[in-house]
């Protein structure tokens, strides 16, 4: 073990090419599927938060529903969809980044809007009643909320992003860990550890505990200020 | 004069408010007066009138900022007004922090301020100095009165009886949901909080 945790060092310093190749793959998918997750996830947590509409309650049943989907359920769903017998074969988008950020995207999006979601529910029935009392239109009510939410709008994303980075079941099954082009830290540690061969593992193992290190301690700093 | 609508509100098969089309003239004071789940805060919400809350939201921002949400603008004229209020309710040393840190008084004596700001025609305050001392209720209450004075129509809920007696032209009533206007009736709920 020993060995294998100085070879694995050596790897990082010497910049292995692989390994840079697995990076950036990862950051690629990772940082696309978070971003893309909030884009979408931040206008459905404030409609389901702020919204006061017929069906709210079972679209937030929904989402909570789909905060907890296995992530192999989720790939297994795009296996059959995109795959030789899916109705969207002719995209030819099976083992590809592009289907790996698709599928994160479906995973992390309702973590994103339920985030928000229960963080607005305590705050959009004060804030509008605010709002109101001041004359204010619907337009600055909203600027209002989105700006009492920024912090949240932060932590979630960053929630996001770790949840991208650490996922493996849904990746590995539409991306298939093929080597120089879908294969990202975790599919690669599952590879290389199934091989015997445990350096770029171990290599991808400190960076991947590293980073969720980085996340984390912004994610600390957040809370500390949320709750400041 | 302000008309509000007439207002029949139930929850469930309970009426909670019964009350019929009711004039205000600009420039009084009303004080509206009951005990607790009389109707006096579903009134003010549904009366038409700009509404500010009994525990009044402080934004994640500056005391000035906050207080200038009630204005149309940032202008010169808008901010020194905001800064006079300040001074006003003694809150000027306040002015640069952030208003989600305040106390429970300064916090109501902030959104008293940034109401005013708002210079809607009618407004309805609903237990704005409940969390204020002494002398914070007085500069509040100086502040009220002479919103009214410059033609406004203020409808304030409070349960403190003196305060009504004090700055109010003229005092509601409400019992069960209902605007009671028997003089006796009224006589017996002052005298009995009095």
């Amino acid at each position: 073990m020993k060995t294998a945790l100085i070879r694995a060092l050596n790897l990082i310093i010497s910049g292995n090419e692989e390994l840079l190749n697995i990076l950036a793959t990862t950051a690629k998918m990772a940082l696309s599927s978070s971003f893309i997750a909030l884009i979408i996830g931040v206008p459905l947590g404030i409609l389901l938060g702020c919204g006061r509409f017929r069906g709210r309650e079972s679209l937030i049943v929904i989402n909570r529903t789909l905060m907890g989907m296995p992530p192999v359920v989720c790939g297994l769903i795009f296996y059959m969809l995109f795959s030789g017998v899916g109705p969207f074969r002719h995209l030819q988008w099976m083992f590809t980044v592009k289907l790996m950020i698709l599928a994160q995207v479906v995973l992390i999006t309702p973590l994103v809007a339920g985030n928000l979601e229960s963080h607005l529910a305590k705050i959009a029935s004060p804030v509008k009643e605010t709002a109101k009392g001041l004359g204010l239109g619907k337009s600055k009510t909203l600027l209002l909320i989105v700006n009492e939410s920024l912090y949240q709008i932060v932590f979630t994303y960053l929630l996001a992003f770790a949840r991208a980075i650490a996922e493996v079941g849904a990746i590995s099954m539409v991306g298939g860990a093929i080597a120089w082009k879908t294969n990202v830290m975790t599919t690669a540690i599952m590879m290389y550890t199934n091989r015997g061969d445990f350096t770029l593992g171990v290599a991808l193992g400190i960076i991947l505990i590293f980073l969720s290190l980085l996340v984390n301690t912004a994610l600390s700093i957040l809370q500390r200020r949320l709750a400041e | 004069m302000k008309k509000t609508p007439a207002l029949k509100i139930e929850y469930g098969n309970r009426v909670v408010l019964n009350v019929p089309q009711l004039e205000f003239e600009e420039g009084k004071v009303y004080a509206l007066i009951g005990a607790n789940g009389s109707g006096k805060t579903t009134f003010g919400k549904n009366c038409g009138f700009s509404y500010q809350p009994q525990k009044p939201y402080a934004f994640r921002m500056t005391v000035l900022k906050n207080i200038l949400l009630g204005s149309k603008d940032e202008s010169d004229d808008a901010i020194s007004k905001a800064k006079s209020l300040l001074k006003e309710l003694k809150l000027e040393a306040f002015e640069t922090a952030r208003a989600d840190k305040l106390s429970g008084g300064e916090t109501a004596k902030m959104a008293l301020a940034r109401s005013i700001m708002a210079g809607q025609d009618a407004i309805v305050l609903d237990e704005p100095t409940n969390s204020m001392d002494m002398d914070g209720s007085i500069l509040a209450e100086n502040l009220i009165r002479r919103y009214a004075d410059e033609g406004h129509v203020v409808v304030l809920i409070t349960h403190s009886i003196r305060q009504a007696e004090r700055i109010s032209d003229k005092i509601l009533f409400l019992k069960d949901g209902c605007l009671n206007d028997d003089p006796s009736a009224i006589k017996e709920f002052l005298d009995y909080y009095a």
